[in-house]
C-alpha cells in the first residue's frame, strides 16, 4: 500500500501494527509542509531544490547565525577548556558514561525498527558496561563483541517509510529536519533515562545530562567541524549537505547496498523527474527494487497512468547519466 | 495502479540489470592506486611542496578531474562562458590539492583494505576499509570508478556515508546562487593563493 504525501514520497505501511502512529506522524509532516508543493517547473531549479531540501533557507541561515555565535562565544570555549584542563582519562570516562546512557533509548528504537540482533547488542551492551564497567563509566563491552551504535526516534520513522521533510536548523540543537525534529521531541519524552529521572524527582538530572552531553558532544567536534568551517566555500551549505548525508547513512545503519539511488542528493540527481507533476523513487520491496511514482502536486491523474510511467521511467533511466561528459 | 509499478519495477531491473554488465577492473584499480598513493603521500621525509606535487600527479592519473569539476559546478555550467570554464577547472584542481594534500603528512601507516565492490547504474563502486594506527577507528571510504576515456578513473570518493563531490557540489551551487560563477571563481582563486 502506498500513500503518496507531496514532498514526503511515498509512505508504505508494513503491517497494522505500524499504522497508527505512522499515518498519525505523516498527517503531522504534510500538515506541516502545506507550503512546499510549488517546486519550479524549470527541471534544473526543480532537481536544485530537490538536492538542497532547504525551503525554508533564510530563516535556517538566521537561525545558525545566531547558533554560530552562541557556539563561539559560549561552546566552544568550553569545549576547548575541557579538551586542554581534563586528562585523557577523565574525557574517555566521560565520554563512556554519557554514551552508555544512550544505549536504553537505542534498544527501543532498534526494537521498534524490527532490528532484534542489534537491540540484543544494545541492551546486553548497558547490562554490561553498566554492572562490570561501574554506572557506564568503563567500556568493558566494546572488547566483548558488543560494539557501540546509537539509534534515535527519527531513523525509526524513516525505517517506517517517513520521508525527511525540509531541512531545519533548531535553535541550539543546530542541523536537522522536520521528521528528526519531531524525533527528538518524542525522545524527550520517552528516554527511559529521562522518565527514570523525573519519576524520582531528580529532574535537575535531566540538565547535568543535557550540560555534559553538550560538552562532550562539542569536544568530540572540534577537530572535525574547524576544519570545515575553516576550509568550506560555505560553511552552511557544507553543514547541510553533511548532517543529509550522515543521517542517511545512519538510517541505512551504514550498509550502502541498502540505498536503492534512496541517497539523498545523487538519488534526486540519479533519476530527475521526467515530468514536473511526477516524482520517481526506487525503493525496497520484497520482490526486489520497487519504482514509486508519487505526485509532486496534488493534483488528480488526468491522463492515462501507465503512458505516464512508461515515458518517466524512459526518461529517467535512459539520458540520467550522472556526470555530463565534456 | 499497482500492476503498472509492478511493470514499471520490471523494467527498472532489466535496465539496471543491463548496465551492470561491463566489468571494469575497478578494484583492482584502486588496489593499484592506493598502493601506490599510501606510500608516496605519507612519506615523512618530503617537503610540503613535494608532497602536494605527487598528490596532484596521483590526481590527475587516477581522478577524472573534468568529469567531477562539471559535475560539482552543475547547471551552472552551461552558463559559464568557456574561459570561465577553463578557469573553473584549473582552481578546482588547485582547490583540491590545497584541502587534502598536506594532510596526507599525518596517515602514516594507514592500510587501506578492499571489502567489496558493487555495481551501479553506469560505475562500480569499490567499497574499501581503512585501518588506522594507534587504535584509531576504521573509515568506511567509497570510490566510485567510472570508465573515462578508455581507463577507469575516480569520480567520488565517499567516507563514512559522505559523498565528497555532493558536499562540495551544495558548496558550489550555493556560492553561485549569491555571487554567481564569478564569485565563484574569485574565491576559489582567493582560497588557492592566486587572488
Amino acid at each position: 500500500m502506498h500513500i503518496a504525501f507531496p514532498c514526503f514520497g511515498a509512505v508504505r505501511m508494513p503491517g497494522l501494527r505500524q499504522c497508527g502512529l505512522a499515518l498519525a506522524m505523516a498527517t503531522l509532516l504534510s500538515v506541516g509542509m502545506a507550503g512546499c508543493t510549488s517546486l519550479p517547473q524549470d527541471p534544473d531549479e526543480r532537481l536544485e531544490q530537490l538536492e538542497t531540501n532547504d525551503p525554508l533557507e533564510p530563516l535556517n541561515r538566521h537561525i545558525f547565525a545566531v547558533n554560530q555565535a552562541i557556539d563561539v562565544i559560549i561552546l566552544r570555549p568550553i569545549a576547548v577548556v575541557y579538551r586542554d584542563v581534563m586528562p585523557e582519562f577523565g574525557k574517555r570516562v566521560v565520554h563512556n558514561f554519557v554514551t552508555n546512557l544512550r544505549l536504553p533509548f537505542t534498544t527501543i528504537n532498534d526494537l521498534l525498527q524490527g532490528q532484534w540482533n542489534r537491540a540484543g547488542v544494545a541492551a546486553k551492551r548497558f547490562v554490561v558496561n553498566s554492572t562490570v564497567g561501574v554506572a557506564g563509566l568503563f567500556d568493558v563491552a566494546t572488547d566483548n563483541g558488543l560494539p557501540y551504535h546509537e539509534e534515535d526516534f527519527g531513523q525509526t520513522l524513516a525505517s517506517w517509510g517517513i520521508g525527511e521533510g525540509p531541512y531545519l536548523v533548531l535553535p541550539l540543537l543546530g542541523p536537522s529536519n522536520f521528521r528528526d525534529a519531531i524525533g527528538l521531541g518524542v525522545q524527550l519524552v520517552s528516554d527511559p533515562v529521562n522518565i527514570a529521572a523525573n519519576v524520582t524527582d531528580h529532574d535537575e538530572l535531566l540538565w547535568a545530562r543535557a550540560g555534559i552531553e553538550a560538552v562532550d558532544s562539542r569536544y568530540q567536534l572540534l577537530g572535525v567541524l574547524g576544519d570545515l568551517e575553516q576550509q568550506s566555500l560555505d560553511y552552511y551549505a557544507a553543514l547541510r549537505s553533511l548532517y543529509r548525508q550522515r543521517r542517511a547513512d545512519a538510517i541505512r545503519n551504514g550498509n550502502e547496498s541498502d540505498t536503492d539511488g534512496l541517497r539523498p542528493g545523487i538519488a534526486a540527481f540519479r533519476s530527475p523527474p521526467a515530468d514536473p507533476a511526477w516524482d520517481l523513487r526506487v525503493r525496497d520491496g520484497e520482490d526486489g527494487p520497487l519504482l514509486a511514482a508519487v505526485p509532486a502536486a496534488p493534483q488528480e491523474l488526468t491522463q492515462d497512468g501507465a503512458e505516464m510511467i512508461r515515458a518517466a521511467v524512459n526518461e529517467a533511466v535512459g539520458p540520467a547519466l550522472p556526470m555530463p561528459r565534456p | 495502479m499497482k500492476r503498472f509499478l509492478h511493470a514499471a519495477a520490471l523494467l527498472i531491473v532489466v535496465v539496471l540489470a543491463g548496465s551492470a554488465r561491463a566489468d571494469s577492473g575497478a578494484s583492482d584499480f584502486i588496489q593499484r592506486l592506493t598502493s601506490k598513493a599510501v606510500p608516496e603521500l605519507t612519506d615523512q621525509s618530503i617537503s610540503v611542496q613535494e608532497r602536494r606535487n605527487r598528490f596532484r600527479h596521483i590526481m590527475d592519473d587516477g581522478f577524472d578531474m573534468k568529469a567531477i569539476t562539471r559535475y560539482v559546478v552543475g547547471r551552472y555550467w552551461r552558463q559559464a562562458s568557456p574561459p570561465q570554464q577553463q578557469e573553473l577547472l584549473s582552481l578546482a584542481r588547485d582547490y583540491v590539492v590545497q584541502l587534502y594534500a598536506d594532510r596526507f603528512k599525518d596517515y602514516s601507516g594507514v592500510k587501506v583494505n578492499i571489502s567489496g565492490e558493487r555495481k551501479e547504474e553506469g560505475w562500480t563502486i569499490v567499497q574499501t576499509v581503512i585501518d588506522q594506527p594507534a587504535g584509531k577507528p576504521q573509515v568506511r571510504l567509497d570510490w566510485r570508478v567510472e570508465a573515462s576515456g578508455g581507463k577507469p578513473a575516480v569520480t567520488d570518493m565517499i567516507i563514512e556515508g559522505v559523498s565528497m563531490v555532493t558536499t562540495q557540489r551544495s558548496e558550489f551551487a550555493s556560492v553561485i546562487r549569491q555571487n554567481g560563477v564569478d564569485g565563484l571563481i574569485n574565491l576559489l582563486k582567493q582560497r588557492t593563493g592566486k587572488a
